[in-house]
């Protein structure tokens, strides 16, 4: 680890200490038993002559290794308060957020969920995966879990700590480097823990200032696209079957159960939609184009799609693809909607979803898409 | 009182001949301590080589950055798998194994207080081990070594494979209370004439606290193995969140148990240290009461800095803080057993055999996790390096010094007791060396790899560009020197079962009451208890022996003098 906070330089020197501490009691207790094995061995034909413990040995050694306790506990909660003791702000960090001061650290909420870190900023925006914050500035993380025991470990940066469900659990702590730092989440959470990793960047606060501010306009732009598709093809089906209705008179079942797909869709689109978007803001605009382009292409292969699809994408979308491992359910996703959009997405990531360009061929991603946006979202 | 004619009656009364039985039959049906004691032993052996295998298939997934060899699932079953053989049915059933087999013994008792509590314990051990593995009737447990909740609650492991991981590790923790019971009250009552604690093996001592510290910790584990089952089962809600649930509560519980169990292989393994040096140097123990309190102490003080696997829990800073007081309190007595055992080999005359090799490597192998654990239980340090592979490789460093090398060093030496045949001292030397090597080579590397590059415990991979591919190959490598030395030592052992050299009743010298009693012992253990004069009984009996000896010796020669 390289410490970048004041924090983690105290826990930096605290395991230096608890090394040489360590080192001598290994070397210690080392010397001193080979020793003995050198001096006593019975190779040279000698006999046993035991000798007594003298007067009070084992009283000074109790002593001495008594003081050594005392002596590293002392050192133990020096450095330990120091480290969780709560940074100030310094004028180069961010003082006011929005025009207003900010009087203690500036709080951000981390939430930990199978396998991903929702971080929550101030204004209402929120990011996936990547956490941005401000130089110099004292930050408090509001640490809670959804689901199981989350540990949120970014070494350089602050002390690991624990995310229970049902609790929430501050960490304290100031960047002093501008940069970006990994973490990775270290309490067994089941299947993809291994994978579940952060990110950490640190920018000036002006740009913080920025990224946030730019957050939430995205958001709010992926949600009124999503709404706005929503509405499209609501209206669509509903001249659909008007025509139908006028042609045959009557429907059938199976329109019936795409239009209640349709109605049950809608509501939580225009909540949920924007859990993807974090950086591909105004998609809505490209998905509305891609619709049609999609159900023309009949070259991908979805059946192939749905292979990959398991092996691949359900260990957070879930395996039919309603979320509920992390990633978010993909019938709310407007990119998810068109291959266009969904192949973009597989393969530059973002959001919380890791980039699959590397992993997957040109023509998994074709398939894994088709099969997303035929099957899943299609409900087929 | 009339002086008429009485005739005198045998002590003891039988209607016949026993019925003759198969060897099998009769180790199954015995309730005698060394039968029960041999099938803990025999088993933890078998699991010892199932344990080194699935941790070397893990080192295997573990050997390149991104590796696709397993299935992430496959590897979180493993891992769970591994945390239950490797604690209760590898190290936990050896060392009770070897306390219920070697304490009475040394203690001249003729048989245990409560022999049926020990049967029906041994029983409850074997019917976990197959509960445990019959993972092929459900799917096995991916909840982890230690299952936290709500992870291995209902609602994100629904497959009873953890239910059955519950269930045979309660099975297994029960017998361990049943066997505890059963020791403490003979370590207790059944001591022979003139064996005050003062003169009783440091051996037995450590038999003793370690069935009390047993009785302690292994009721809290079982509670909460029954209320997380209750969870499971029957919707409770004690450790889910959500209904008032407490997920924290369950590592109270179980982490007190974790620490106890490590305290139990340290005791165990510093008991059967002082006993080895103490025999092949010819000294006695270098200062009894100190030794026997510092163990005592461990115990006590071990345990109660389980919080210190809490450290990046959100419980209070005050409680983390009297984790590292009890944990730097740990340094006092830990220290002082090493100084008197270093000690005890003053001015002796040290045989190197294959016991005190194995001795040595024991005491340096804890020497080593102590230091590593040393340095993580500061609460500072621990928000760095706990869940890191250090974490992992300081508790392997400790307890496969107190498990494999302490427990080995104990079998090598009471081994000529048990079976009545040495185990074979080349093979054991190889063996020795190979394991040392192989620890060494897998721990290493990732005590660094967690140190420097924070790679973290229990994950099916690591990513490349982190740092860490060399460490994880060394690893990887040293696991398969690990595994090589552990099939060594087992060959060795069963080899010698049949082939070993023969050894009379004594064969090292010793002077606890364990060999005084024939190799091996029989049903009843002792034609005749001996009354203890002192704390090395058996060196009086010699002397006695030598002593009439000589005194015959003259008489003959005094009386086959020619009468001048």
């Amino acid at each position: 680890m390289t410490p970048h906070s004041p924090g983690t330089g105290q826990i930096n020197t605290l395991i230096w200490i608890g090394f040489f501490a360590a080192l001598i009691v290994f070397v210690a207790i080392n010397l001193g038993l080979f020793g003995a094995l050198r001096r006593f061995g019975a190779g040279r034909g000698r006999e046993a002559r035991p000798s007594r413990p003298s007067q009070g040995v084992q009283l000074r050694v109790g002593g001495g290794l008594a003081g050594f306790a005392i002596l590293l506990f002392v050192l133990g909660i020096i450095f330990t308060s120091n480290a969780t003791s709560t940074p100030k702000t310094t004028s180069a960090g961010l003082t006011s957020f929005k025009g207003e001061k900010l009087h203690g650290p500036l709080v951000i909420h981390a939430t930990g969920q199978q396998w991903i870190w929702r971080y929550d900023y101030p204004n209402g925006a929120f990011s996936y995966y990547k956490l941005v914050i401000p130089a110099h500035t004292a930050i408090q993380l509001d640490l809670e879990s959804t689901d199981v025991i989350h540990t949120w470990s970014v070494p350089d940066l602050a002390p690991k700590t624990d995310a229970v469900p049902g609790k929430v659990t501050p960490v304290v702590f100031r960047a002093d480097a501008e940069g970006e730092f990994w973490g990775q989440s270290s309490t067994f959470s089941g299947q993809a823990y291994a994978p579940m990793r952060t990110a950490v960047e640190v920018v000036s606060p002006q740009r913080f200032e920025e990224f946030v501010i730019e957050q939430q306009r995205k958001l709010k732009a992926g949600n009124e696209g999503a709404e706005k598709i929503e509405a499209e093809k609501n209206e669509e089906l509903a001249e659909f079957e008007e025509e139908e209705a006028a042609e045959r008179g009557e429907e059938s079942p199976a329109e019936e159960e795409a239009e209640a797909a349709g109605e049950g869709e809608g509501p939580e689109s225009s909540e949920e939609s924007g859990s993807e978007e974090t950086e591909e803001a105004g998609e809505g605009e490209e998905a509305e184009e891609g619709g049609e382009e999609a159900a023309a292409g009949g070259a991908p292969n979805a059946e192939a799609g749905e292979e990959v699809f398991a092996e691949n994408c359900s260990v957070c979308h879930g395996a039919t693809g309603h979320g509920g491992n992390g990633g978010p359910d993909l019938t709310t996703m407007p990119k998810a909607k068109e291959q266009a959009g969904a192949e973009e997405q597989v393969t530059n990531g973002g959001g919380g979803m890791p980039a699959f360009s590397g992993t997957l061929s040109e023509e998994e991603i074709s398939n894994v898409a088709a099969y997303v946006v035929e099957d899943i979202v299609g409900g087929k | 009182m009339s002086t008429s004619t009485q005739k005198p009656r045998p002590e003891i009364a039988v209607d016949g001949f026993p019925k003759r039985q198969s060897g099998f039959a009769r180790m199954i049906t015995s309730a005698d301590h060394k039968d029960i004691a041999k099938i803990l032993m025999v088993g933890s052996g078998g699991f010892l080589f199932i344990a080194a295998l699935e941790f070397f298939l893990m080192r295997l997934q573990l050997a390149i950055p991104e590796n696709t060899f397993m299935e992430p699932v496959m590897f979180n079953r493993i891992l769970s798998l591994y945390g239950a053989t490797s604690i209760f049915f590898f190290a936990l059933p050896l060392i009770m194994g070897i306390f219920l087999y070697v304490a009475p013994l040394q203690v001249g008792a003729r048989g245990t207080a409560l022999p049926r509590l020990s049967q029906i314990g041994g029983a409850l051990w074997v019917a976990g081990a197959i509960v445990l593995y019959s993972g092929f009737l459900w799917t096995p447990s991916q909840a982890g070594v230690n299952p936290l909740p709500p992870l291995s609650e209902l609602a994100f492991l629904n497959e009873n494979g953890v239910d059955a991981w519950l269930t045979a590790c309660g099975f297994a923790t029960l017998g361990f209370v049943l066997i505890a019971i059963d020791l403490s009250s003979t370590l207790k009552v059944d001591r022979a004439p003139g064996m005050a604690w003062r003169r009783a093996p440091i051996f037995a001592w450590a038999a003793y606290v370690g069935s009390w510290l047993m009785l302690f910790i292994g009721p809290i584990l079982l509670a909460a193995f029954t209320m997380l089952m209750v969870d499971r089962n029957y919707g409770a809600v004690f450790f889910a969140d959500g209904a008032g649930g407490a997920p924290l509560l369950w590592q109270h519980f179980t982490w007190l148990f974790y620490s106890g169990a490590y305290m139990l292989v340290l005791i165990f393994a510093f008991g059967a240290i002082a006993e080895i040096f103490s025999t092949f140097s010819g000294n006695p123990i270098f200062d009894r009461k100190v030794l026997m309190g510092s163990i005592a102490a461990v115990a006590v003080i071990g345990t109660l800095a389980y919080m210190q696997n809490m450290y990046t829990a959100p419980i209070g800073l005050g409680w983390k803080y009297y984790a590292m007081l009890m944990s730097m309190a740990l340094i006092v007595p830990v220290g002082l057993i090493f100084f008197n055992l270093i000690s005890g080999l003053n001015g002796g005359a040290l045989r190197m055999r294959a016991p005190v090799l194995f001795a040595v490597g024991a005491l340096v192998s804890i020497s080593l996790g102590l230091a590593a654990e040393l340095q993580q239980s500061l609460v500072g340090a621990a928000f760095y390096l706990k869940n890191t592979t250090d974490s992992t490789a300081a508790t392997h460093f400790a307890l496969i010094g107190g498990a494999v090398f302490g427990g080995f060093a104990a079998l090598h030496y009471w081994f000529p007791k048990i079976t009545g045949r040495t185990m074979g001292e080349q093979l054991g030397r190889l063996s020795f060396w190979t394991l040392t090597l192989g620890t060494l080579v897998t721990f290493v590397p990732m005590a660094l790899a967690g140190w420097e590059e924070d790679q973290v415990v229990d994950a099916y991979k690591f990513f490349n560009h982190t740092g860490v591919n060399f460490y994880n190959l060394l690893s990887s490598i040293g696991m398969l020197i690990l595994l090589i030395g552990v099939i060594l030592i087992l060959t060795n052992a069963v080899a010698s079962v049949k082939g070993g050299a023969r050894a009379g009743h004594d064969p090292w010298g010793g002077s606890t009451l364990e060999w005084f009693a024939l190799s091996p012992p029989p049903a009843h253990n002792f034609d005749v208890r001996p009354d203890v004069r002192s704390d090395r009984p058996l060196l009086d009996i010699r002397a006695a022996i030598a002593k009439r000896a000589q005194e015959t010796e003259e008489r003959a020669a005094h009386e086959s003098q020619p009468v001048a």
